[in-house]
């Protein structure tokens, strides 16, 4: 115990003489302190779940995932609604959202919604249209309730005036939010802004939402085969099956929710974009990127991998490493490749920071995308990558309730049962050369999007002589033409700066 | 009579409700494993063995409310600094000394940068230019031949961990990670040596990451209108700034600062350590003992003596009797958001006897089902959210009135003057009125809910982190039966008490069109 102590002081001389003298390599103790490597760990063996084991059916099909709790004497449920915003009548959009609110908010025959609001502050639960938490004593009367929300909901006008209202003040404010307007600008780049991916409500067509919108929509979707029920808590498994049977056995089906999947083609071509949000911004958000792949692409998890080592492995990143901690540009920057279960997802760079350095960071990113083009990742990179994806697979399964809803997700998105016992196999199967092929394959410069929202003439002017780094800003300017965000249009777009107009 | 034989109806109702939750097992206290090093430091382990999981987390006390003027900032770049590594950490191996000696060469320089800058007359910039100069080709080589950025996140990312991070606040900081239960040794062997022996490498790169976190706040609409409300309510307070710090502070704050700061908070005796999950006490305590034993006790850190100088702290130093001056604060101003009104109330720390019916008052006040929210937001349609909050802090802090304006095409419904007022005649109403003991009754309800669910999981390690850095990790069980005790009474009390004109800031915040 007192060695230790020794080693405290240690440290203290240390900094004297590094302070003073300016040390010397020669009268510097060896340095004390841990290092990963010398740790061995106690393996860990861990199976995954198996979804059959929380997977059964009611007698009209509704799909449950159920599992005992018995921390404390409480219950919770969820309902995963496969609707989605795909389904919408154009000229409406806004009503998939509006539904659910209004259910809840507008009360049902038996039930003005201040009703409920009162009894379940009473009983201490809390209910929503697709959630319910309550004390297990008081779960026959809160299932009760939650069902006349889902089969019987009133959709009385004043509430639903009172959610187009709130829907109104979104849209009024959503051009005055920096981090919205890059979001929904990139997503209409990409998609193209009639896609359902980027389609947005209007001031207009949320105006014209009516109680029989909200009631149609419910008639049409709201039903038990376009729906998973998600139950855990304090009960024994059989005598819940039979209350949910009593409860949900008897909710009519409906037409069932396909979503039209036209193909999808990049809206916009490779280039420039700029739009200037509603807001005296001092920062830019910068988006670099453009349309990936589907989650079911045999190439994924390679490609997760690969953009992990750029972009999407937090500190560990690339992109983190040299925008944030080396060059201090910014507290939020990282990648994103995501795989779509429907569309194609995005494959997406970002940064925020301030207007000077918005060339100098979008540089800088670009050139760790180039290099990694080029081939320049390692077998040390992938091991890195892949052994934190491998590591961290059981916090998938922290709790009863994470598991479940894992399963119910994987079902809702249509991926295929054992995904999970799978998952594990598949990262451990990326070699070295995947990296590299899907790189080459699946960044693409020649449709590469850069797209940043802030003050556009600010931003697009570059970096000046008072920042620090000269000579890291002088390199990428001489490597992407120049400091200004000219060079990055010329080099990959048609040389101009396209100003997006804001939606 | 008829109001007799209701409450009557509604014990019983009451009863009902409790009785599950009293048969329900061990309490809070008995659950929790509590030991102190004999250096200080306080370990607490709950068993949640569902996964084989840890949730760990390392909580100092300090905060913002330990800063003053010229570093405000400092605890939370502080907190950003940790990352940086130790004499093992963060470096490549065998060039501790040589990365010494660059540290100790950009600080002098950036020194020389901060005093140039700091001249009211005669700022030379090119002198500022050279020294910048000089210190990004000396950082350049300090990256090529020493540093290994990021090693400390990334060792827990190679152990599995999940929730990496730290967060800073006005009372605590707290860093932490759910780890799989076999890498314990890992964490607390990487955990003491960050505590022991921190190397501030990277500084002056991390404080642009700092400004940088700054501007993203300043870029959401109304947040410099919330700056300078918060900072005109405490007018001595160290509560009076954001955690973050003043833009002027960060970029001047010295590593010299940072050195003295942190001996003075990062103590053994001044840490709590919490581990919940799938967690051996027997087989962690000797581990928590080999990597945090020799660490040595320090005393006692320094504690806030600023006292904010409200009615009730001048009644308190010259005596009831005294009679304060009348003075009412008020903050205007625009920004591209929603209109609202706040009105901010001085109220005493967490653990006084006032906060459990302050507590209630807030939630009485807030509820869908209470007066302001059924009139103003329902009946109206004046407002489109309404609340009422009292702080939970280590130190007097503040209980909150707010109403956001309902707006139809970018026009307040009535003009916010009105919504003022409107607000004051339920702060007035609480003030004369008891809360109607069905609507108490519902909210108790509720509180006895919430404790019930905090204690499931592994989310009560971030419960207790908290409490024992503002006070002690017993007082979440002990505030708890206060809340259950308070009367209507009590909250009519402390409303009277604490809801007046001259012991208050109004915010009144236009929209920017």
């Amino acid at each position: 115990m007192s060695k230790r102590i020794v080693t405290s002081k240690g440290i203290v001389v240390l900094f004297i003489l590094a302070l003073a003298i300016g040390a010397a390599a020669q009268t510097t103790p060896a340095p004390q302190g841990p290092r990963p490597d010398q740790f061995k760990f106690h393996p860990l063996v861990f199976n995954p779940p198996k979804a059959a084991e929380f997977r059964t059916l009611l007698s009209n099909g509704l799909v449950v995932y159920i599992a005992e709790d018995h921390e404390i004497p409480w219950f919770t449920a969820s309902l995963l609604m496969r609707t989605g915003p795909f389904l919408e009548p154009k000229d409406k959009l806004g009503v998939e959202r509006m539904t659910p609110t209004v259910m809840r908010s507008g009360g049902t025959a038996a039930m003005t919604g201040e009703q409920i609001n009162e009894r379940m502050e009473f009983l201490a639960g809390n209910v929503t249209a697709t959630n319910l938490s309550i004390h297990i004593r008081h779960v026959d009367e809160g299932l009760k309730i939650w069902k006349d929300i889902l089969t019987g909901p009133v959709f009385p006008e004043d509430k639903v005036r009172r959610e187009r209202d709130q829907a109104l003040v979104g849209i009024r404010n959503r051009n005055r939010n920096l981090g919205q307007v890059a979001a929904r600008t990139f997503s209409r780049l990409i998609y193209g802004e009639d896609s359902p991916m980027a389609a947005e409500a209007t001031e207009a067509g949320t105006t014209g939402i009516t109680r029989e919108d909200l009631a149609a929509w419910h008639k049409k979707f709201w039903g038990p085969n376009n729906a998973i029920l998600v139950v855990s808590g304090d009960f024994k498994k059989p005598e819940m099956l039979k209350k949910l049977e009593a409860v949900f056995g008897k909710w009519a089906k409906t037409e069932k929710a396909v979503p039209p999947i036209p193909k999808v083609v990049q809206a916009a071509k490779a280039g420039v974009y700029m739009v200037q949000p509603d807001i005296p911004a001092n920062q830019g958000v910068i988006r670099i990127g453009h349309l990936g792949l589907k989650l079911d692409d045999p190439d994924y998890p390679a490609v997760d991998l690969m953009n992990y080592i750029l972009g999407g492995g937090s500190f560990s990143s690339r992109i983190t490493k040299v925008v944030r901690t080396d060059n201090g540009l910014a507290y939020s920057t990282s990648s994103g490749y995501s795989g779509g279960d429907l569309y194609p997802g995005v494959f997406s760079a970002f940064c925020q920071t301030k207007n000077s350095t918005v060339v100098f960071a979008s540089q800088l990113m670009l050139d760790l995308i180039e290099g990694m083009r080029a081939g320049d990742v390692s077998q040390a990179d992938l091991e890195f990558a892949r052994t934190a994806r491998v590591e961290s697979f059981p916090a998938t399964f922290a709790s009863i309730g994470q598991t479940l809803m894992a399963f119910a997700q994987l079902e809702n998105n249509g991926r295929p049962r054992d995904y999970y016992d799978t998952s594990r196999g598949r990262y451990e199967k990326v070699m070295l050369a995947d990296l590299k092929r899907v790189a080459q394959k699946w960044l693409k410069p020649d449709q590469m999007v850069i797209m940043v929202a802030g003050n556009v003439e600010e931003c697009k002017a570059g970096a000046d002589a008072q920042l620090p780094n000269q000579g890291t800003i002088d390199a990428m300017a001489a490597k992407f033409g120049g400091r200004t965000m000219d060079g990055l249009a010329k080099k990959y777009g048609d040389g101009q700066i396209h100003v997006v107009k804001l939606k | 009579m008829r109001q007799r034989l209701f409450r009557i109806t509604l014990v019983l109702l009451v009863l009902g409700w409790l009785a599950p939750l009293r048969a329900q097992g061990p309490s809070l206290t008995d659950q929790v494993i509590e030991k102190i090093l004999p250096n200080g430091l306080k370990v607490l382990m709950v068993k949640r063995p569902q996964a084989p999981l840890v949730r760990c987390i390392l909580a100092y006390r300090v905060g913002s409310v330990n800063e003053r003027p010229g570093i405000t900032g400092i605890s939370h770049f502080h907190e950003h600094m940790m990352f940086k590594g130790t004499q093992t950490m963060g470096i490549k191996p065998g060039t501790l000394a040589q990365d010494l000696e660059y540290d100790r060469q950009i600080d002098a320089l950036m020194d020389r940068v901060v005093e140039e800058e700091s001249k009211i007359k005669g700022r030379d910039d090119a002198k500022i230019a050279a020294y910048k100069k000089q210190v990004s080709e000396l950082i350049t080589k300090q990256k090529a031949e020493t540093i290994a950025s990021e090693e400390i996140w990334g060792a827990y990312q190679q152990a599995g961990g999940t929730g990496i991070n730290a967060s800073t606040g006005n009372e605590m900081t707290q860093y932490y990670v759910t780890l799989p239960k076999n890498k314990l040794e890992l964490y607390l062997a990487l955990e003491a040596d960050r505590l022991a022996n921190p190397i501030f490498r990277e500084f002056y790169s991390e404080r642009d990451v700092i400004t940088e976190e700054r501007r993203m706040s300043e870029n959401q609409p109304g947040y410099f209108f919330e700056e300078q409300l918060n900072a005109t309510f405490y007018a001595a307070s160290p509560y009076g700034w954001d955690v973050v710090g003043w833009m002027s502070d960060i970029s001047r704050v010295t590593k010299k600062e940072m050195i003295e700061y942190r001996d003075q908070y990062y103590r053994p005796d001044n840490a709590t350590l919490v581990l919940a999950g799938d967690v051996d006490p027997d087989q962690v305590m000797p581990l928590v003992e080999k990597y945090f034993g020799p660490l040595r006790a320090k005393g006692k850190s320094p504690r806030v003596r600023t006292e904010e100088p409200s009615p009730e702290y001048y009644r308190k130093t010259f005596g009831a009797g005294f009679k304060p001056p009348f003075i009412e604060k008020r903050v205007m101003g625009k920004a591209a958001t929603t209109p609202a009104v706040t009105v901010m109330f001085h109220v005493p720390p967490l653990w006084h006897e006032d906060l459990a019916p302050l507590y209630f008052l807030g939630r009485a006040m807030s509820a869908r089902t209470g007066k302001m929210y059924l009139e103003m937001v329902l009946r109206d349609d004046h407002a489109t959210q309404v609340m009422a909050s009292a702080s939970n802090s280590m130190y007097d802090g503040s209980f909150e009135v707010r109403a956001m304006a309902k707006e139809i095409k970018n026009e307040t419904k009535i003009p916010v003057a009105q919504l003022e007022k409107e607000l004051w005649t339920y702060i007035e109403d609480a003030k004369t009125n008891p809360v109607d003991p069905p609507l108490l009754q519902r909210l108790k309800n509720s509180v006895e809910a919430q404790y019930l669910q905090s204690l499931a999981g592994t989310g009560i390690a971030g419960s207790l982190a908290r409490m024992e850095t503002a006070y002690r990790w017993q007082f979440i069980e002990e505030q708890f039966k206060q809340r259950m005790a308070v009367t209507a009474e009590d909250i009519l009390r402390v409303a009277k008490k604490y809801l007046n004109r001259d012991n208050c800031v109004t915010g009144v915040l236009e929209r920017e069109k």
